[in-house]
């Protein structure tokens, strides 16, 4: 079986390396398209697994309902001692944002004001352990992520300000450690609640409360059961999880991913067409070939096969160059968004694979029609065409 | 050089034609995604450039660069009506918007709320004073709200939110509102947002300041009067921006499907061109002894080589106005993307560009068969079978 299919292979190749010029151009044809397929797939890819790949399975967030804005601090602070007493909640912090002015013009550097050593417990924090001490102690101290720390240009240990936007009071505080991620905590600085209570006034309203549950599979409840809490109370509580939110964010791109989609689907359908236009013309020249074949004996189903392995092959090649090819140009960075958007593009394995398997049906369509019109040709009719 | 007969060659174009077909089917998807593509960067831009009007500043509090980060309290709001330089209506009240914007998740129709079916959406408080400062805004079925929990939608927002109309209810702030009237505004932003009256929506939010004034100035040269008022004024301390540029950031959006665009039509083009190259090397192939026998009847090399390059520059053309043809029908098409609700724009330049690209595809995808056809021997191509 196994040698079957190597002499098959082996014939295929002899029979493209006939007229290569034609091999090379179907193959490079072929490397285009599986390169732009893989590629959009890879975009579709990031974008639908940012909810797995950055959500925290079991944190929830509750806001003041109806209160307009996420940011706002509308939330009574005092709430967040019912939410711990709440089953299923393991710790639970209130946070407050401070907006101050970026770098760039209409760019934000954004503090959130927590409560240290409820906020440690919530959140798992890409932080040195001596950090992270070194955060409960200090008062005016405050963690960094590793994306704020690089745009502005600050290190560690360094007493830093932030001018405030709008009418805010700017805000100082001491950098006592850095948060190793890049997703958006990467992109905030935590800072002590009171003490940002004590610079920009309104002690007791917070922007929201952020809180642990025991187990993914809780979340969903516990969120609803925060909202019961609060629900007769002069502020409401809305409360989301963080993958729900997520979520949400993304659906509002859903035109772009169903276009994404359909340029993707069309680059297929398109090479199955061209494909299948070089395939008929290799086999026309080859008519005289095909028929003296099936009258030395060969069987339709042996000439089919051949015809259909060349396709194949050079469709399998293709596809995975093409597809190697885009992983390499979105992981390496030669493909991406221009900075200002600050999303970034890469790839995965399983795409790339995904996208190669995906060659082999293509070929085999794109060769059926053709093959099989020729093999059905009566020999003699075949034979007829030498002229 | 004598040029064939058109007839000639258009026949030979249709003599082929599954090969023909399939290549101009290439080309033909592949300007109908750049086409498309860059409609969706037009669209964008068109939101951006077509809002506001050039006489209309935005007052926002001091610092702020944008709306939803500004705060501008009730006694500053009257200060700021009454600056030197602004327009008054026939009754001498100044034309002068006080607007609170928030930005709210909407649940589309028939989601619920807090669910992941919603779309970003500006909410706008305003007052009747908001007709007429924003040019070309108009109620155009329904009504302006009058009771609590009333609201407008623009013309776009409707279709964002799954088919919401008059009647149907919208869910943000406080709760659900309904919908009793439908304004459109002349392509500007607005056309993706909840309109209601200011009075509600502040009492919804439980909150005296606005977001931004906008104003209506005579003529722009009472501009700088009105700055110089603003920067000693001790009742205000504001930042004042033309309103046409303050929303014209919105282009920013734009870039990533230019830039989309232009990749994606490469990559397309650049494949039907090695498909179109194949086809011609083939045709030429197959047509060797014709090509012989055209040289020997006198026609000179370039005569045969162009031969081929007019063939292949008219499946492209034809590819290529098939192409334009399906990307026009995506002309208006309404999208929302993050927020921002706009039509896909299918403008004529970007229709010509892809017809370019359509060209470009045939032409140079026939240049080395061409080449190799002109450099034929008479001689040689007559010999052959």
């Amino acid at each position: 079986m196994l040698s079957r299919a190597a002499a098959l292979l082996t014939l295929a190749l002899r029979q493209l390396v006939r007229s290569p010029r034609r091999t090379v151009l179907t193959f490079t044809g072929l490397v285009i398209s599986f390169f732009l397929y893989t590629a959009l797939e890879s975009v579709l890819y990031t974008l639908e697994s940012v909810v797995d790949r950055t959500a925290s399975q079991t944190a929830i967030f509750s806001r003041a309902s109806g209160r307009g804005g996420f940011f706002r601090a509308a939330l009574p602070q005092r709430y967040v001692e019912s939410v711990r007493a709440i089953p299923g909640i393991v710790a639970a912090s209130p946070v407050r944002f401070y907006f101050g002015r970026g770098r760039d013009e209409g760019s934000f550097a954004v503090a959130l004001g927590v409560e240290a050593e409820s906020y440690l417990q919530v959140r798992e924090l890409a932080v040195a352990p001596a950090q992270a001490d070194a955060f409960r102690k200090d008062r005016a101290g405050a963690l960094v992520g590793r994306g704020l720390l690089e745009s502005n240009g600050w290190r560690v240990g360094e007493k830093v300000t932030i001018r405030g936007a709008g009418r805010l009071p700017s805000l100082s505080f001491t950098i006592v450690g850095a948060i190793e991620s890049d997703d958006r905590l990467g992109r905030v600085a935590l800072v002590h609640l009171d003490y940002l209570e004590d610079v920009v006034g309104g002690a007791g309203r917070v922007s929201f409360i952020q809180a642990r549950v025991a187990d993914a599979s809780i979340a969903a409840a516990a969120a609803r059961a925060v909202d019961a809490r609060f629900a007769s109370n002069a502020v409401p509580t809305e409360t989301t999880t963080e993958r729900a939110h997520l979520a949400m964010v993304l659906s509002n791109l859903s035109g772009v991913l169903a276009a994404l989609r359909a340029v993707g689907g069309l680059t297929l359908f398109i090479t199955v067409l061209v494909v299948g236009n070089s395939v008929a013309t290799s086999i026309r020249e080859r008519t005289v070939e095909i028929g003296t074949l099936r009258a030395l004996g060969y069987g339709r189903g042996r000439v089919l096969g051949l015809v259909l392995a060349e396709s194949v092959f050079v469709a399998a090649l293709g596809g995975a160059v093409g597809a190697l090819l885009a992983f390499a140009a979105l992981e390496g960075g030669v493909i991406r968004l221009p900075p200002r958007i600050g999303f970034t593009l890469g790839s995965d394995t399983s795409v790339v694979l995904r996208a190669a398997l995906l060659a082999l049906p293509v070929g085999l369509l794109a060769a059926l029609q053709p093959a099989w019109s020729a093999v059905r040709r009566p020999i003699h009719d075949a034979l007829r065409a030498a002229d | 050089m004598a040029l064939l007969p058109f007839a000639y060659t258009w026949r030979n174009v249709l003599a082929r034609r599954g090969s023909t077909a399939v290549t101009a089917a290439g080309v033909a998807i592949s300007v109908m995604a750049y086409v498309v593509i860059t409609a969706t960067a037009a669209g964008i831009s068109r939101v951006a450039v077509g809002t506001g009007h050039p006489h209309n500043l935005i007052v926002l509090s001091e610092g702020a660069t944008s709306a939803e980060g500004s705060r501008i309290a009730p006694p500053a709001v009257e200060a700021i009506r009454f600056l030197p330089g602004v327009a008054s209506d026939a009754q001498g009240t100044p034309v002068a918007s006080p607007e609170l914007l928030i930005n709210e998740a909407i649940p589309r129709r028939g989601a619920h709320k807090g669910g992941t079916d919603a779309r970003f959406t500006s909410v706008r408080g305003v007052t009747p004073m908001a007709l007429a400062v924003h040019d070309g805004v108009r109620v155009v079925s329904g009504r302006w709200p009058t009771h609590t929990g009333e609201v407008l939608i623009g013309r776009l927002l409707g279709p964002a939110l799954g088919g919401v109309g008059i009647g149907d209810s919208v869910e943000f702030a406080a709760g659900p509102h309904t919908v009793v009237g439908v304004f459109e505004a002349r392509g500007q932003i607005f056309e993706g947002e909840v309109w209601l009256p200011l009075e509600h929506l502040a009492a919804e939010l439980d909150q005296r300041e606005v977001s931004t004034v906008v104003l209506r100035v005579e003529e722009p040269l009472a501009i700088p009067a009105l700055l110089e008022a603003l920067k000693t004024s001790r009742r205000v301390k504001a930042s004042v921006r033309p309103e046409p540029e303050y929303y014209a950031e919105v282009q920013r959006g734009a870039v990533a499907f230019v830039y989309l665009g232009n990749l994606i039509g490469a990559l397309l083009g650049l494949g039907a061109l090695v498909a179109g190259m194949n086809t011609t090397y083939a045709a030429m192939a197959r047509r060797v002894r014709e090509m012989g026998t055209l040289r020997a009847l006198g026609f000179g090399r370039r005569s045969v080589g162009a031969l081929l390059l007019v063939e292949s520059a008219l499946i492209g053309a034809a590819g290529g106005a098939l192409g334009a043809a399906l990307a026009l029908a995506f002309d208006g098409f309404a999208m929302n993307l993050m927020g921002l609700a706009f039509e896909l724009d299918v403008t004529p330049a970007g229709l010509g560009r892809g017809l370019v690209l359509a060209l470009a595809v045939g032409v140079l995808g026939a240049l080395p068969p061409a080449r190799a056809a002109a450099r034929l021997e008479i001689v040689d191509a007559l010999r052959r079978v």
